[in-house]
């Protein structure tokens, strides 16, 4: 068994002090130590100098559409993962709305299987609530999550049959497995734009925030009495901030998350029509997204999903209405997180937490902080480098990203995963 | 935290603005009223006031566009208007190929993309394009060859900027100038692309006033920052309004519980000729047809003195002729300079 160090670093404290200067021990994948240079590379294998620069743990990505099986014309878990480590993602979350759905072992082993000939991040199966998808029977969920999956939604297919959701609930609850949701009314979420001036300008069907809140004020109540261990994914709207909120105090068992680009995006980068722009939920209003900029900075929001989209051209490649939602949003994940510091004045230690720590918390894995005892799941980020984003090349292979042109600092010098060193090619 | 702005470098944006405008800013498509000067606005109206005359000798024609072929692509039905650009398109001598893709290439699974490559390789000049969705001509024009112009006839509930000049036409024919006049547009704003258009012609144009009026389910609050009043009381409303413009009732757009019934908006927001009387005497009656007669006009408001809905038919010829010509002959212009 190996054993290295990585010396003269930044890394960020499990303790929620910032970053910290010193080395890191790793024994047999995983973290043996943290603190002084001396003890921890005592009879080290491999010394790592890294200048100075962060280390910081793998990002966690709750929620990413992989696309396979079934729609490999748009994404492949080979691609996707390898998109996402150089991302420094080391642990990503799949959707199951895929063809077959993940509904079954078989799909889930077939999961596991290509993630393995992948580059070598941990994909972590998200299980189908009801059976294929179609919100009437409840899924397997005990027998997915003994195959490995972490939670379990309904994918891009909102659950309205409120029976069906108490029972979920309920069913769920029983044996403690975690739910993801995202909060969309059915018939109010019949839109492609968010509700406002510019949706009303440009004639785009609208979706109002409403869309968001009523089914969270009802998904909170049913939460409340089922004490079911709900997730809610992808908020994007400043009510729907608040409702989380408040549930919060009020102790109701919910954890939740934004997606990366609705920290950055309002409705009006969809005012000429720019289909990379239609999204769901869609982007909303400045104040909308200052609010959630405010959840990720005080924690109410826990978590940064990438809620990566990646669609062939011919899906984007038509009038903003008629082309698919979503953007292929890994390749500029780490790129807009460290903006999202040095834009917002929120302390890089808070954002990379809630990319790291807080997904790790909601859904209770071990990795995801640089704490003795956990997997060595890390990253080594020079953050002074600066580069262009160019959709030209991007890893994913869906390239529908509205970034082209902006201007990201931060270029990875290693990512590990239990230990392991990836080959992350170095732009 | 504050709420900081988001700092964005600087990105050539492909917005209506730029995207109808050849670099030395001239019209060179004719998808949307919003972002154009007063100037190119009053210039359309001119050229179509030269070409007036024409619509009265229905044989006299103008070489402008000879040699040129125009593709009428219409994804969605019309009559109306697909017939008055295609005899506009005919009076300026261009070739006119009329083809209605709701029924060919779009039920073959063929993408808008293919559609446009294969048009555009039979030499084609100008498209004059109507569909279903909105942007769909903001989207055509930025895939087109540079030598072809777009003509928006109507995209989704976005725009529908020759209807909207034509309407400007027939208004300033009646009236003249714009200054003092107090509008009145009723009916379903929010899903009309009609509505949208011309509040936009009216404030490039300086109208006085214009009031929007309708019930909140098809008017909601944020049609005010397109920059009109907003109304619900079309008695209120009327006081004092110079123009009336009605919009068709647009029943196949309605998704969900938007009205009662056709009665009862018949009896809140039907153009009557009781209602008419509180406009001022010499009040102009418009609508971009068809008409719903008796749900949001009476047929002898529609049939009546004071109606000029047949006006605007006979001078959207000259108007689409006027939009047809200038884009035309800025897209060549554009093209000579940039061979020089």
């Amino acid at each position: 068994m190996t054993s290295t160090t990585i010396k003269n670093c930044n890394y960020l404290s499990p303790d929620s002090s910032g970053f910290v200067n010193g080395t890191i021990r790793i024994d047999n994948g995983l973290i043996s130590g943290t603190g002084d240079a001396s003890e921890q590379t005592a009879g080290s294998d491999e010394t790592i100098d890294a200048n100075g620069k962060l280390v910081i743990p793998g990002l966690i990505d709750c929620y990413a559409r992989l696309r396979e099986p079934g729609y490999e014309k748009s994404a492949t878990i080979a691609s996707e993962a390898n998109a996402a480590a150089h991302s420094g993602i080391t642990t990503i979350f799949c959707a199951p709305d895929t063809d077959p759905v993940t509904d079954e072992t078989a799909t889930v082993e077939l999961i596991k299987r290509k993630a393995d000939a992948a580059i070598g991040i941990k994909v972590l199966p998200i299980g189908a609530l009801t059976a294929g998808l179609q919100g009437e029977h409840l899924g397997e969920m005990v027998t997915l999550a003994e195959a490995g999956c972490v939670a379990f939604c309904n994918g891009d297919f909102p659950m309205h049959n409120t029976q069906v959701i108490r029972r979920v609930m309920e069913y769920s609850a029983g044996f403690g497995l975690k739910l993801i949701i995202a909060p969309q009314d059915r018939w109010l979420s019949d839109g492609v734009a968010h509700e406002g001036s510019v949706s009303t300008r440009l004639g785009l069907r609208a979706i109002p925030a409403a869309a968001e809140t009523v089914a969270l004020a009802q998904l909170i109540e049913l939460c409340y009495q089922t004490n079911a261990s709900v997730h809610f994914s992808r908020l994007s709207s400043q009510r729907g901030v608040q409702l989380v909120s408040q549930a919060k105090r009020d102790n109701i068992n919910i954890t939740a998350d934004t997606g990366i680009d609705h920290l950055f995006l309002t409705e009006m980068d969809t005012s000429d029509f720019n289909s990379n722009c239609h999204t769901s939920p869609p982007f909303r209003s400045q104040r909308d997204l200052d609010a959630l900029r405010e959840g990720i900075e005080s924690g109410m929001i826990d978590a940064i999903c990438s809620n990566h989209a990646p669609h062939d051209t011919d899906s984007k490649q038509t009038p903003f209405a008629e082309s698919a939602p979503g953007i292929s949003s890994l390749d500029s994940y780490l790129g807009l997180l460290l903006k999202l510091a040095s834009d917002s004045g929120i302390p890089l230690s808070s954002v990379i937490e809630r990319a790291t720590s807080g997904p790790a918390r909601c859904f209770g894995l071990k990795q995801g902080a640089i704490a003795t005892g956990a997997p060595a799941d890390l990253s080594i980020v020079d953050t002074d480098a600066e580069w262009e984003f160019q959709t030209a090349s991007m890893l994913s292979d869906g390239k529908n990203s509205p970034y082209e042109g902006w201007l990201f600092n931060g270029e990875l010098h290693g990512v590990y995963v239990d230990g392991n060193p990836l080959p992350i090619q170095r732009q | 935290m504050s709420a900081s702005p988001i700092k964005k470098p600087e990105i050539m944006s492909r917005g209506a603005r730029d995207l109808q405008l050849t670099d030395e800013g001239d019209l060179k498509h004719f998808l949307s009223i919003e972002g154009l000067s007063r100037d190119k606005l009053v210039d359309i109206l001119d050229t179509a006031d030269s070409f007036g005359g024409l619509g009265d000798q229905a044989a006299r024609k103008v070489p402008l566009l000879r040699g040129k072929t125009v593709a009428n692509l219409f994804f969605e039905n019309s009559t109306r208007t697909r017939t008055t650009f295609e005899l506009a398109a005919k009076r300026l001598s261009a070739d006119v190929l009329n083809i209605n893709v709701s029924v060919s290439s779009a039920s073959k699974g063929e993408t808008l993309l293919d559609t446009l490559r294969n048009l555009q390789a039979m030499q084609c000049d100008m498209f004059v394009v109507r569909h279903s969705a909105s942007g769909a001509a903001h989207f055509i024009a930025s895939h087109v060859e540079q030598h072809i112009s777009v003509i928006n006839a109507g995209d989704g509930q976005h725009s529908h900027p020759t209807q909207a000049m034509l309407d400007m036409f027939a208004i300033r024919r009646k009236k003249g100038d714009f200054n003092n006049l107090k509008i009145v547009i009723v009916g379903d704003i929010i899903h009309s692309r009609v509505a949208r258009s011309q509040i936009h012609a009216l404030n490039i144009l300086g109208a006085g006033e214009i009031v929007a009026v309708g019930p909140k389910t098809l008017l909601p609050d944020t049609v005010r920052d397109l920059g009109v009043q907003i109304e619900h009381n079309f008695d209120k409303a009327l006081k004092g309004a110079d123009v009336i413009m009605g919009l068709r009732l647009q029943k196949e757009r309605m998704r969900s519980a938007l009205l009662s019934t056709e009665d009862e908006y018949y009896r809140s927001y039907g153009l009557n000729e009781n209602r008419l009387r509180i406009a001022k005497p010499d009040a102009i009656v418009m609508h971009p047809g068809p008409t719903n007669r008796g749900v949001e006009i009476a047929a002898s408001v529609a049939d009546g003195p004071q109606s000029i809905i047949l006006e605007q038919v006979t001078g959207g010829i000259a108007v689409r002729m006027a939009i047809m010509s200038i884009a035309m002959g800025n897209v060549e212009k554009s093209l000579a300079q940039s061979r020089a």
